[in-house]
């Protein structure tokens, strides 16, 4: 975008103006250079692979290579130790191809065939929306040990994974099925 | 009935919005005036109804009728009352119409406001925005529909002997249905997620959204200005006040989302570069380019084209922003449900960006956007404002690849995905940010054509030496890091700047004018509202920096379980455990669990908090960690309380933040959002009279109205 405003710039000086549009003309390219840099420096520094659990657990050239995963939290497996902040889960594989999340996730945690994978955090506040079916974003790396080492927690803010439709008949209300209904955060 | 009243309206106002384009274009294209004013009362007609249809699903969420599926979805009998009212932009279907409504209310009120200062832009302006209405109104109906009901249809006889029903949705009663019943319904009904029951996650919607649709008018004059190919002054003057109003929004929702964030989320932070806080923070961006860029083309005719560029960019980022983020396209720890809208979204966002490229390329051929002034001087306002303008786009592109760009091209392209962390926005936005900073403080001193080194030393040396005694202060608070005060000393200088610069105003005001100090400040203001209005939101920006600097830099935590009377200690304050609230029940359903909590500083109590666990037993048992807080200017002791001995609560355990400065964030926004209040409000509010002084520049006579 800078580049057209410094094209019509140039168009409209004219002969009289030339010396200064040396000026401008160097200046803006060394703008142009020095944001370039600062954009691909921070790149190479933030990249990171955003793999799915599968991948990590099953490709071993992610051992030790910080990458950022997504998976289903498996509400069983949630240990917390609360006097050293020591958090400990697993979370299940989501399908790529999905239509609807929430019912994405609770296939991910009710498949036995999907990979799993043990997470490790230290010095967090478990947050509140850490449970059964949660979506977690995690950023860190997989150990030889074959477990996650997390720096880095979050949870798929306000959701609400829960039935989009009732269920009543003559007898009362139960509800059944999931589907999601999203909430602007 | 009433749901049946609000589809009906909504359909209705669709049809008139397009009877208003339609109308508006022929009129201007055969200039029939009769026309014309037929297509300005559509627009009013259009946002009666889409005011009526919003009114009926408000109602149905205030008088609780849960057989409208979607306040089924978001409401519960438990719900405090303001809840109850905010849960219409409280999930998708809402929230469109809700959006759908402001575009239509902007529109009505631009067309009151402008329909005779702006005659001739005013019928290709409402094409613009009735389109934009329609489309957004369309989406609602055909894919978000809010007025579905539940309806019951008769399956079969059950082994008991009970008659069996599906429950299905539809707007209007499937043939063999019955009604099902509001109370059974209401059973089943859980309402809005705890973590957005904050007064922040009330406002903090309303806010954004106003904001974002608020960009519609200033993209509609800029359109109707190519189209009609009327590009004087106008369109300019029309646009800005607009583009003010709507950055206004745009700052106090980003405001108000940081401040829940803060509250709610409990890791002490505020902003988190997550996509869809990059989403919002792009329009704001090019809408504050905007703004300062706007100026050069009013004082000198110049950079037409780059603010149509501009302009046209903005609400092209808004709608990009809403395709983003409700799409799916990007992952993202906000979530939205993935709808079908996001291939009609970025129709939209294509074809107007396309468009409005389109046409002012067109007008550009033709010569309607040359520029009246050359740049003469590298070191003028203007270029300094242009400079201003590169670093904002500079940030636009930055956080637009961070959030946006890199993951769609490794997608794409390399068949990866490749997402760039916070660590990117950390290293990237920093110096940006720096920059912009010392343009603040540079370029208000700098005269138009060129400046003199030596002039604008002289005007810099007070806010300077300013600047050297706040570091000096910070100093001798304690403060060492080399960095961190080159961090403030840049920060400050713009805000010592706006002040030092108002002070002179005030001062060559009361040289000239015999007036109290007080009628001089005021007079100020009303005369050059802009002006001092944009130094108040300078300073404010200055004040937001500090704290940003402070709050991140010098952040300190720890955690530790503590039994009663033990105390930990962290920056200086001690932080003793006293007693413990445990099964406390509110009256909306929630059980409490609080732990009575001392600070002391140097020996001293300072405050008493009481941080605490919500657990909610009627919704999805789902719980919520309330921090305690105690506030100064100098700090916050942000404490959480994360877990306790079953029962006895004889010994629980804390996390603790001390966040240095972070208030400072909160009060330089106020001062921002009163700035641009300033700066946004219409001349015209200044009493007649005391406008009649000020032309006859009798300040007796205006100081005595109290101007």
């Amino acid at each position: 975008m800078t580049a057209t405003w410094e094209k019509s710039k140039i168009d409209a000086s004219s002969p009289a103006a030339g010396s200064n549009r040396w000026q401008f003309l160097a200046g803006g390219l060394i703008m142009l250079v020095a944001i370039g840099y600062l954009i691909l420096s921070g790149t190479a520094t933030g990249a990171r692979y955003f793999i799915t659990v599968s991948e990590v657990v099953n490709d071993p050239q992610y051992v030790g290579q910080t990458v950022r995963i997504s998976g289903a939290v498996v509400g069983e497996t949630i240990q917390y130790d609360e006097m050293n902040l020591i958090l400990d889960f697993t979370i299940a594989h989501i399908p790529e191809e999905f239509d609807d999340p929430a019912f994405a996730l609770y296939q991910a945690v009710n498949d036995p065939e999907v990979a799993r994978l043990p997470v490790h955090v230290s010095g967090q506040v478990k947050p509140d929306l850490l449970k059964h079916e949660a979506q977690a974003i995690l950023t860190g790396a997989i150990n030889e040990d074959g477990i996650f080492y997390a720096t880095e927690l979050l949870l798929k803010c306000p959701s609400r994974y829960e039935e989009s439709h009732p269920h009543q008949s003559q007898t009362g209300t139960s509800q059944t099925g999931t589907s999601q209904t999203g909430t602007e955060g | 009935m009433l749901a049946e009243i609000g589809f009906l309206s909504l359909i209705l106002s669709i049809v008139v919005a397009i009877y208003a384009i339609v109308v508006s274009v022929y009129a201007e294209r055969t200039h029939n005036e009769t026309l014309a004013l037929s297509g300005r009362n559509a627009v009013w007609v259009n946002f009666a109804f889409m005011a009526l249809s919003t009114g009926m699903l408000q109602y149905a969420l205030v008088t609780q009728d849960y057989t409208v599926a979607y306040v089924w979805s978001v409401s519960s009998p438990d719900m405090p009352a303001l809840f109850r009212w905010s849960a219409i932009w409280g999930s998708q279907a809402g929230s469109l119409l809700f959006w759908s409504f402001l575009m239509s209310l902007f529109a009505a009120v631009a067309v009151w406001l402008n329909w005779h200062s702006q005659r001739r832009l005013m019928p290709y302006a409402i094409a613009f925005m009735m389109i934009s209405v329609v489309f957004f109104s369309g989406l609602t109906l055909i894919y978000e529909n809010p007025f579905e009901r539940w309806w019951m249809t008769p399956t079969g006889i059950d082994a008991m002997g009970m008659q069996e029903y599906d429950v299905i949705s539809a707007a209007l009663q499937p043939p063999g249905t019955v009604e099902p019943s509001n109370s059974r319904l209401a059973e089943t009904a859980k309402g809005l997620n705890p973590l957005l029951r904050h007064f922040g996650m009330a406002f903090h919607p309303p806010a954004l959204y106003l904001g974002f649709v608020g960009f519609l008018v200033p993209f509609a004059y800029a359109m109707a200005a190519l189209a009609s190919g009327d590009l004087t002054r106008d369109w300019i003057k029309a646009s800005r006040r607009w583009t003010l109003v709507a950055w206004l929004f745009l700052s106090l929702g980003l405001i108000l989302g940081g401040r829940w964030a803060y509250d709610v989320l409990g890791w002490g932070g505020y902003w988190g570069w997550d996509p869809v806080e990059n989403a919002a923070f792009l329009p704001w961006l090019t809408g504050t380019a905007f703004l300062h860029s706007v100026m050069i083309q009013e004082k000198r005719g110049m950079l037409k084209l780059w603010n149509m560029v501009l302009v046209i960019g903005t609400f092209s980022a808004v709608i990009f922003g809403t395709f983003a983020t409700r799409s799916g396209l990007v992952e993202s720890v906000h979530s939205f449900a993935r709808s079908e809208i996001g291939f009609p979204l970025f129709f939209f966002w294509f074809s107007l960006t396309l468009l409005g490229a389109g046409m002012i390329l067109w007008r550009r051929s033709q010569g309607l956007l040359r520029d009246e002034h050359r740049f003469t001087s590298v070191f003028s306002r203007e270029s300094l404002f242009v400079l201003n303008n590169i670093i904002f786009m500079a940030l636009f592109v930055a956080v637009f690849w961070g959030s946006f760009g890199a993951p769609i091209t490794s997608e794409l392209f390399l068949n990866t995905n490749i997402t760039l962390g916070v660590d990117y926005f950390n290293q990237v936005t920093p110096p940006l940010f720096l920059a912009l900073f010392i343009l603040m403080g540079i370029a208000p001193l700098s005269a138009w054509g060129a400046t003199s080194v030596s002039r604008l030393g002289r005007a810099l040396l007070m806010p300077f030496l300013l600047t050297l005694a706040t570091l000096g202060l910070f100093m001798l608070n304690g403060m060492t890091s080399i960095g961190a005060l080159i961090g403030y000393g840049i920060v400050s200088l713009g805000g010592w700047v706006a002040i030092y610069e108002t002070f002179r105003g005030f001062q060559a005001r009361q040289r000239v004018h015999k007036e109290s100090p007080l009628a001089s400040l005021r007079m100020l203001f009303a005369r050059n509202p802009r002006r001092y209005g944009g130094y108040m939101i300078h300073l404010g920006v200055t004040v937001i920096g500090i704290g940003i600097i402070g709050s991140t830099l010098f952040q300190q935590e720890t955690q530790q379980t503590l039994s009663v009377g033990e105390s930990l200690s962290l920056g200086g304050y001690e932080l003793r455990y006293d007693s413990f609230d445990g099964g406390q029940i509110t009256q909306d359903g929630r059980i409490l669990d609080i732990a009575n909590v001392t600070v002391l500083r140097n020996g001293h109590e300072v405050a008493q908090l009481r941080p605490r666990r919500d657990f909610f037993p009627n919704g999805d048992m789902s719980t919520m960690t309330i921090a305690g807080a105690h506030s100064t200017l100098e700090n916050d002791v942000y404490v959480l309380l994360v877990g306790w001995e079953p029962i006895t609560a004889a010994s629980v355990t804390f996390k603790v933040y001390i966040n240095p400065l972070i208030n400072l964030i909160w009060w330089g926004s106020f001062i921002l959002i009163l700035g641009t209040i300033f700066a946004t409000w219409p001349k015209e509010i200044i009493p007649a009279r005391t406008r009649e002084a000020l032309r006859t520049g009798d300040p007796s006579l205006a100081a005595a109205r109290g101007a």
